[in-house]
């Protein structure tokens, strides 16, 4: 029985007209996409060498200069374009890719916008996961708004029921069945824009991008079944189907549009925290009463002897106010990732918003690519402190008074560039990648089943007539 | 007759589910949008006072003309809480520099301390308005027709002596008469929003521009109205209707603005930022060769006692000895028009680079005309002054500033004086620089000879034999200049004036779909087969 009312749905679905026009909008969003995404790509790589052999060529001037203006020197960490953008970027145009950092600290995160042209309006990119979250997502709620509803009105629901079917089996036969509908919408877009990414050649075929295409495609079938256990619930909600409509076009607008005002919101009112204006100040507070409680001296400078003793109290002083700001901005710097946390916590009512953190996981990208890196790059800089103090202890010729930021008393000597360390990103792995994405997966399906446990209770007082 | 038709539409339409949805969403939405984008607005301006108390203050600070380097700093635009356009991306400095024009701004304009949270797409007023009416426009227009003819009404009605054209006349008027409230209550919970905001004031002709506003949504919602309406003649079913409707609301709003500017795009390559800037860094390479020449046959130029250098020339002396000071004064008379030479040869590429800026914006531009919610939201960024004509004119206007300012120092001969870069007055200096040592250590060391076999022997700072105080050799006791007679940079309002042709070609579009969409509907209704 379940089977019949599954497989009649679905016949019922595919000719229907809105299945047809999804599929066709899909596949012309889905093709475009692909093929703009190739160029994109490619020019996003090419401007990514170009960048990255001038921070190699700069390096290598300074390796030539001496080992302590390697060490101080703040260096630019710009994160490489990734191959998976594709599936989903994650936003990586709104979230910090470019870190600076120097052998003793690491200061600050940034967004590059080299690249972006500030003269256009801010828009999403083409990608399976922008496609799945507005396309989709509104085609499952058109097919699944009058599953109930629409029948009642059509008078065939209560001929159904009169039958040797239970009301708990009819309605998951219908879920099913819209979820099958759905997945059947998408997969030959999907398929066709593999096809076209596979052609063009910039796809590397490994276990890696095995692994996030067939954690995409598990991440949308969970984002499907949630959408059609939200249409379902607005079509038991009501006995007319136009009402249903009116309420899951409603939720829809309010998932897709006002989550993140709704995040925005949450962040300033809720969730406040300092602002750049008051942290400087702090800094500036803590520099000036560390410059007051200098010894007399700690600012003389000889820049052709290292030993002049001064440079001592110099060194003393300058790492001193490092580590006053590194402490406040630190702590600044935490209290900004709480929040960003929390405010994105608050958009996890919307099953969109859940669809776009298990791919931002499942891709290694967005934020939890700037964490990782963030905190990556602060083991490296350890790392190179120490190479850079190994190195120094050699130097008869240096003091090793350490300067975080002034070649005054330290080794200069040159080094070779093949001997430099340099931080190259670590990828999340397989493994990471699904511990991070496993709440956002875990949601979904506490979504999908509560949503439908509700719907099964209405149901079951639902009139028929 | 038309009236009474309206009526009854209106009505019916007052004690729907429809309306009070629609109600309800529009109270739910509207003011969190505008409590955000006032947040915001709030942050830039606290963002601006700050730049522009620095600004000033380092203005200030000024001892030499070679530091006179002005930092326009611009106010956020009040209008942005309604249509944030592209303020959030454009930088809100611009530091004049002689050897380099200026072309695009500097700094944060985003208002958000948290640069994280720029990752939440919070979308302005203007823009959850077009999505709610137009959705709105179609949901209460898809049936117009078919849903009376559905229910049997339809022939019934025209059964009467009433021709079709006042049924279809009425029945349009009644639609709208359902929409206009709710868009007035958008508009109102807003303007209330902003009138209870202390830190926002709005003048007359900015409320001028809320109301032009006003009228341009009316006739976003016109044109939506117009294709609803449209559907549901043509359509077999009204159940067909919405369905079509609810794509094309899909497909202009969500799907055809993104596949619009990542066409532009992937079309017209940029490049990075950072190649522009290496090109101009060759330019800067070749200007200082051309300095060192110049430099070297001027003697004496670097036997400094005090000096100070910075950025784009700067370069403050004190207490230096006549010679070298005099030619210092040579080298920037030669020097300096050189470098505003080189600047215009930067603006070669730097023009490059903004024409393919502004090739991307214009094909974006030109493909949102195939949707009437990207007219929409390219008039109200133009009406708001927030779009990338006012942008692209304000830059333009701040390189006309920089041309009055180096006419300015030209006129005044600043290149070739000392207050260039010294703040000692002439008299002062002294003739050579062992006549300096010579007062300055009491005559104990008479010239440069004897005072590096003095520090060779005492093997450190000659502080100690440094016995006659030399005020004018030190910064701190001269006053800073008196710029009143500096031009100033005359505000650039972006206002609705400046844009208004602009407006008129995209509004006159919306114009002309709607009043194509309408004869398409009086033609269709005239054909309705009623039955």
């Amino acid at each position: 029985m379940l089977k019949t009312i599954i497989l009649t749905d679905i016949k019922q679905n595919i000719q229907s007209l809105k299945l047809q026009i999804t599929f066709v909008i899909m596949l012309v969003v889905f093709t475009v996409g692909s093929i703009a995404y190739v160029f994109q790509y490619r020019n996003a790589l090419e401007d990514y060498r170009k960048y990255s052999s001038k921070m190699q060529d700069e390096l290598k001037m300074k390796a030539d200069i001496n080992i302590t203006k390697l060490a101080v020197e703040k260096k630019d960490y710009l994160f490489s374009p990734l191959l998976n953008g594709f599936i989903d970027d994650a936003k990586s145009q709104f979230i910090p890719n470019n870190i600076k950092y120097n052998a003793y600290n690491v200061y600050e995160y940034s967004i590059n916008r080299k690249t972006s042209n500030p003269y256009l309006f801010l828009s999403n990119e083409l990608n399976w996961g922008f496609i799945l979250s507005i396309l989709t997502s509104f085609a499952v709620l058109l097919l699944s708004y009058n599953a109930i509803s629409g029948e009642r009105e059509l008078q065939t629901l209560k001929l159904i029921l009169s039958n040797s079917v239970s009301r708990g089996v009819f309605l998951f036969g219908k879920y099913l069945s819209i979820v099958i509908s759905g997945v059947l919408m998408v997969l030959p877009g999907l398929l066709v824009s593999l096809i076209i990414l596979l052609l063009s050649g910039i796809l590397k075929v490994n276990t890696l991008l095995a692994f996030q295409i067939t954690g995409f495609m598990v991440a949308a079938t969970l984002f499907i079944s949630a959408i059609s256990a939200l249409g379902l619930f607005c079509s038991v909600a009501s006995r007319s189907a136009t009402v249903s409509l009116l309420i899951s076009l409603s939720l829809w607008s309010v998932f897709l549009i006002f989550s993140p005002n709704l995040a925005v919101f949450a962040a300033d009112q809720l969730f406040k925290i300092k602002n750049s204006e008051t942290v400087q100040s702090e800094v500036n507070m803590a520099s000036d009463a560390i410059n007051k409680a200098a010894p007399e001296g700690s600012w003389s400078m000889n820049g052709n002897d290292p030993f002049f003793e001064r440079h001592e109290l110099r060194a003393k002083n300058v790492t001193d106010l490092m580590n006053s700001e590194k402490q406040i901005k630190d702590e600044w710097y935490n209290n900004q990732f709480g929040q960003y946390e929390k405010a994105s916590r608050v958009t996890y009512i919307s099953p969109i918003s859940l669809l776009g953190m298990v791919s931002e996981s499942l891709m290694g990208s967005g934020y939890p690519r700037f964490r990782k890196n963030w905190s990556d790059l602060h083991t490296f800089q350890n790392q190179f402190l120490t190479w850079f103090k190994a190195l120094d202890a050699k130097d008869p010729k240096s003091p090793h008074w350490y300067n975080p930021y002034e070649d005054v008393s330290t080794s200069r000597q040159k080094i070779k560039f093949e001997e430099i360390p340099i931080y190259t990103e670590r990828m999340m792995t397989i493994p990471q990648r699904l511990t991070t994405a496993l709440p956002g997966i875990m949601l979904l399906v506490v979504y999908s089943f509560l949503l439908f446990g509700i719907t099964v209770v209405m149901f079951n007082r639902y009139d028929v007539r | 007759m038309i009236w009474h038709i309206a009526k009854k539409e209106l009505l019916l339409n007052l004690i729907s589910a429809r309306f009070i949805l629609a109600l309800l969403l529009c109270l739910l939405l509207i003011p969190v949008t505008m409590i955000v984008s006032v947040d915001s607005f709030n942050n830039q301006y606290r963002t601006y006072q700050v730049a522009k108390d620095g600004a000033e203050k380092e203005q200030n600070s000024w001892r030499v003309y070679s530091a006179v380097r002005p930092t326009i700093v611009l106010p956020p635009q009040p209008l942005s809480v309604f249509c944030q356009g592209i303020s959030g991306q454009m930088g809100h400095s611009v530091k004049i520099k002689l050897g380099e024009k200026p072309m695009l701004g500097e700094g944060q304009t985003n208002g958000r301390d948290n640069p994280l949270l720029l990752s939440f797409f919070s979308i302005d007023f203007v823009h959850i308005v077009a999505i709610l009416i137009s959705l709105l426009a179609l949901i209460f227009s898809y049936d117009l027709f078919s849903g009376e003819k559905e229910n049997g009404t339809l022939k019934l009605m025209l059964s009467n002596s009433i021709g079709k054209s006042t049924v279809i006349a009425g029945k349009i008027t009644g639609v709208f008469l359902t929409l206009i409230p709710i868009l007035l209550l958008c508009y109102l919970i807003s303007v209330l929003i902003i009138l209870f905001t202390p830190q926002i004031s709005f003048s007359a002709s900015e409320w001028f521009a809320v109301f032009i506003l006003f009228l341009s949504s009316f006739l976003f919602m016109a044109s939506f109205v117009g294709m609803g309406i449209l559907v549901s003649v043509k359509s077999r079913s009204s159940f067909n209707g919405i369905v079509i409707s609810l794509f094309l609301w899909l497909w202009f709003l969500f799907l055809w603005p993104n596949i619009a500017i990542y066409f532009a795009q992937s079309n017209v390559k940029i490049g990075m930022l950072d190649q522009l800037q290496q090109s101009m860094d060759q330019y800067d390479q070749e200007l200082y060769k051309k300095r060192d020449e110049i430099a070297q046959k001027l003697p004496e130029l670097y036997q400094y006692w005090n000096a100070n250098g910075g950025d784009d020339g700067y370069i403050e002396l004190s207490g230096s000895p006549l010679p070298t000071m005099d030619n210092n004064r040579r080298l920037m008379e030669l020097f300096e028009p050189i470098r505003i030479e080189y600047a215009d040869k930067k603006w070669a590429l730097q023009q490059e680079y903004l024409d393919k800026l502004e090739n991307q914006e214009k094909i974006a531009r030109y493909l949102s005309f195939m949707s009437p919610s990207e007219l929409f939201g390219h008039i109200s960024s133009m009406i708001c002054g927030t779009g990338s004509g006012s942008y692209f004119e304000l830059l333009n206007q701040t390189r006309i500033y920089r041309d009055v300012l180096i006419q300015y120092f030209r006129d005044n001969k600043i290149f070739s004086s000392f207050i260039y870069f010294t703040p000692q007055p002439e008299r002062s200096f002294f003739k050579t620089y062992d006549d300096l040592l010579n007062v300055v250590t009491g005559g104990i060391c008479k010239n440069r000879q004897e005072l590096k076999t003095w520090m060779d022997a005492h093997n450190g700072s000659w502080s100690v034999i440094w016995t006659v105080p030399y005020p004018e050799g030190s910064y701190s006791t001269y006053p800073p200049l008196d710029l009143s007679a500096l031009p100033k940079f005359t505000r650039y309002k972006l206002g609705i004036d400046k844009s208004l042709p602009a407006i008129f070609t995209e509004a006159g579009t919306l114009l002309i779909i709607f009043i194509l969409l309408f004869s398409l509907i009086y033609n269709a209704c005239i054909k309705y087969d009623v039955r």
